[in-house]
């Protein structure tokens, strides 16, 4: 990877008063990374991700992003939230949040290279024929990917998703997994799961979040890092393990 | 206790006549203004009551109406103990909706203070201290008035300051549209896009305070809300999108507030209150109606 490095932590802590969420956390992450952000549920995940975007500042230590502030970058980041946390009866269609992703402080209608953006972003995503839908009509799947959509509208550099597969069923996943096959060359791809089958022949870092931070390359992955990282649940994800295992040896093949 | 009772005894259909002879009447300017003021305020209601029920801060709009009548009680005492006559009751109570507005959006922006206790406690100190001062104030002022509506209270510059009122709730509640709904939609993703969210909410606030001093003189600091609300609520079952939701909603309060103003003056029954159980009527009508329509749908 000689890349250029797009994300530096540099011994980042955040606590809420009195709980410590991260510490200590160092690492770099560099442009066309496909990036695996996985751990435990409270682990610090979601915060990692809140610290990228500058919705949270670090308690201690540096984060740049592009080599500035996350603050003065994030515009060049694509956030996908999950779905669910939205209210499906609001009078909005489908194409009305494509285009959120072109919202900025300028007042005023949309311009007409705005809509542009929009509607070919929900074309990438094949949600054009449901444009004029409103958006309680789409299935969560549906909701999923108007909400890449919307990122994409917006022109990123870096795609950050949260667990875009947590609450769709199985062919949206599928479908979810085909979209980020897609953008995993054009972009850097950050993507938060606890669904450790996720990590798949795309990822090529893996940033395990437990109130620590460690950055592995996919080939480092290991059963004992995957025991570390969940401690006493690691039984429960054996049959990942595995997963890892495979794409190890496709990650060897390739390098 | 005595509303509008010109009309007497009258049988009801003379009296819904009556009405709209009392419109053109030069001697009774009142009704006019009171319809004059439902019809015009009915814009700023749709527009600003739309973006709040799809927020989901009726609380907030609650709080807010509720603490007008500091404004409302202050303005009184000093009219009459100090006699500045410029601050009329219509001008304390914007000043209240504002100060409370600013006061709700900064503490749950930046206080660790519960939200939910600081609002509770304005929707109270509010009505408090304009009890305090309307009961220092020399002179007989009845509370009801305020807190239930008195069409008989709307005056001729009322009107021109809910006109005024009116067109700057619009034109910002337009010009910052897609900014706004992308807020109301998702706060934390339109942070990202480097709106500033803070900014907008508090801007959100200001429009749902001016709108509700538009119409408290009518329907009274109590039911506003419902005013506020019930309208947007009704649009929001029947309109696809934010802005089909504002328009339907505005023409629902216009037909709600002048409808419920002749059915009160026929009655000779309270304009507030007649307008208010209309509005609910129609929310529970509509409602009812969605639901028969959907069943009858997934049977076909």
């Amino acid at each position: 990877m000689s890349e250029k490095q797009v994300i530096a932590f540099d011994g980042v802590d955040f606590r809420y008063p009195g709980v410590p969420v991260l510490e200590k956390a160092t690492f770099e992450l560099y442009e066309h990374d496909f990036v695996s952000i996985i751990g435990p549920n409270g682990g610090g995940k979601t915060t990692l991700a809140r610290l990228i975007l500058g919705l949270l500042s670090p308690s201690a230590g540096a984060i740049s992003v592009f080599g500035r502030s996350p603050q003065a970058s994030r515009h060049r980041i694509g956030y996908v939230p999950q779905y669910t946390s939205f209210d499906p009866n609001f009078p909005v269609t489908v194409r009305e949040v494509a285009l959120m992703g072109r919202v900025a402080f300028r007042p005023g209608l949309h311009r007409k290279r705005d809509v542009e953006a929009a509607d070919s972003a929900l074309d990438q995503v094949g949600l054009s024929d449901l444009r004029h839908r409103p958006f309680a009509d789409l299935s969560g799947g549906q909701r999923q990917r108007l909400l890449i959509a919307r990122a994409l509208a917006a022109g990123p550099e870096i795609l950050l998703l949260d667990e875009p597969t947590a609450n769709v069923d199985v062919a949206a996943e599928h479908q979810l997994t085909a979209l980020l096959h897609r953008f995993g060359n054009e972009l850097t791809v950050l993507l938060i799961t606890h669904d450790l089958g996720f990590v798949n022949e795309l990822v090529n870092r893996v940033v395990c979040v437990n109130r620590s931070v460690k950055v592995h390359p996919t080939a480092a992955v290991t059963a004992d890092m995957i025991q570390e990282l969940y401690g006493g649940h690691v039984r429960r994800v054996d049959h990942e393990v595995d997963l890892y295992h495979r794409s190890h040896a496709d990650g060897n093949a390739h390098g | 206790m005595k509303w509008i009772s010109i009309t007497g005894r009258m049988p009801t259909e003379t009296r819904m006549g009556e009405f709209f002879r009392a419109l053109s009447d030069p001697t009774i300017p009142f009704v006019r203004y009171a319809f004059l003021a439902g019809i015009i305020s009915s814009v700023a209601f749709g527009v600003i009551g739309s973006y709040v029920v799809v927020r989901r801060i009726s609380y907030i709009a609650g709080a807010i109406s509720h603490s007008v009548l500091a404004g409302i009680g202050l303005s009184l005492y000093l009219q009459s103990a100090r006699g500045i006559m410029w601050l009329t009751p219509m001008v304390g109570a914007v000043l209240a909706a504002v100060v409370s507005a600013l006061v709700i959006g900064l503490v749950s922006m930046y206080a660790k203070e519960r939200e939910d206790t600081v609002i509770g406690a304005i929707w109270s100190l509010g009505m408090a201290i304009g009890i305090l001062f309307i009961a220092r104030t020399k002179g007989y002022v009845d509370p009801m008035s305020y807190l239930f509506g008195n069409v008989l209270l709307v005056t001729r510059n009322d009107l021109v300051l809910i006109a005024v009122l009116d067109v700057v709730v619009v034109t910002l509640g337009i010009l910052f549209y897609n900014q706004l709904l992308a807020v109301s939609f998702d706060e934390e993703y339109a942070t990202t896009r480097g709106v500033p969210t803070g900014f907008y909410y508090l801007m959100l606030l200001i429009l749902t305070a001016l709108a509700i001093v538009l119409l408290v003189t009518i329907v009274g600091i109590v039911m506003v809300i419902a005013l506020f609300t019930i309208p947007a609520a009704i649009a929001g079952m029947l309109a696809r999108r934010l802005w089909q939701m504002m328009i339907l909603s505005a023409l629902i309060t216009m037909v709600l507030a002048s409808s419920g103003l002749v059915l009160s003056y026929a009655a000779n029954l309270p304009s507030g209150s007649m307008i208010i159980v209309l509005a609910g009527g129609v929310y529970v009508l509509t409602a009812a109606v969605r639901r028969i329509v959907i069943r009858l749908r997934s049977l076909t």
